[in-house]
């Protein structure tokens, strides 16, 4: 079991600027809260490759992240179908409560 | 109620049987086609002993093909494969942008993806409507992957299926 010291909202916080920092390409970060101590996050980035799947790749905790992560990314064009609902969000994510990033609103 | 980590274990296992079988058919006494179909399919569940437990549905894992460019983009998120390969998160995103072509086009030998192209698999149709077989064909790829970005992506592949319980299993 981990031992979260760090507030979920500060990691994914800082996770969100080093992404946007680093990845040009990257659009928009979409946080999809979850009831269980884990980040899951959705990547809008159009250089990634197309698949018609919000692919999610699970990564343990680790000592600089304290959660688990669960990380997809799609092209702009399948983040429209997610949202009209001809992809399907991975089991148990919900559009509901979600927070989104974008490059204009975070200061790199 | 799916057992997901059995699935995972049962994906990864799967994995190094085609990753070895890769290495030990990996010899130019061997069909080109035969190797790199043994190199698609490590990558290809590779990648999807991550996505089982990533909330993805099971048959839409079953059903693509397309997982390992995908992974190897994500991948570079992992602290701590950052921390095992001594690079940062810029710095590994740049190294393997250097490997994604290449990883992009082991992707594709996959038949579905292939496009009714080149394949390890089954035969097709060039451009002069003249069938070609795999067994025959001298795939370009080959050359790729004995380039230096093609080797450090082979010894990234095997690491991975390798020590994927210390990568991506046990926190550090």
């Amino acid at each position: 079991m981990s031992q979260n010291h760090q507030p979920i909202e500060a990691v994914v916080e800082k996770l969100v600027h080093e992404y946007f920092a680093v990845e040009e390409s990257l659009e928009k970060i979409i946080w999809i809260k979850s009831p269980k101590p884990e980040i899951r996050l959705i990547e809008i980035n159009a250089q990634t490759i197309t698949t018609n799947d919000v692919m999610s790749f699970y990564f343990p905790p680790s000592d600089e992240i304290p959660y688990s992560m669960k990380l997809a990314e799609v092209t702009p064009a399948e983040w429209q179908k997610v949202l009209q609902n001809e992809i399907p969000l991975p089991v148990g994510w919900s559009l509901e409560n979600r927070q989104e990033f974008s490059r204009e609103l975070v200061a790199v | 109620m799916i057992d997901l980590r059995a699935w995972q274990l049962g994906f990864l296992k799967q994995a190094r049987s085609d990753w070895e079988t890769y290495q030990r058919i990996d010899d130019p006494t061997w069909p080109t086609c035969h190797r790199l179909h043994f190199l698609q399919m490590a990558t290809e569940k590779l990648a999807k002993a991550l996505l089982v437990v990533g909330d993805m549905p099971l048959d839409r894992i079953t059903h693509s093909h397309a997982a390992f460019v995908k992974f190897m983009r994500v991948a570079r998120k992992n602290h701590t494969l950052q921390k095992e390969l001594g690079m940062t998160y810029s710095q590994i995103t740049a190294h393997f942008n250097r490997l994604l072509p290449i990883a992009r086009e082991i992707e594709i030998l996959a038949p579905t993806l292939a496009q009714a192209g080149p394949n390890p698999e089954y035969p097709w149709f060039d451009n002069s409507g003249q069938i070609l077989v795999p067994v025959d064909f001298s795939f370009p790829l080959m050359k790729l992957l004995q380039s230096p970005p093609g080797t450090q992506l082979l010894r990234y592949i095997g690491n991975f299926i390798t020590d994927f319980e210390k990568l991506f299993l046990r926190r550090q």
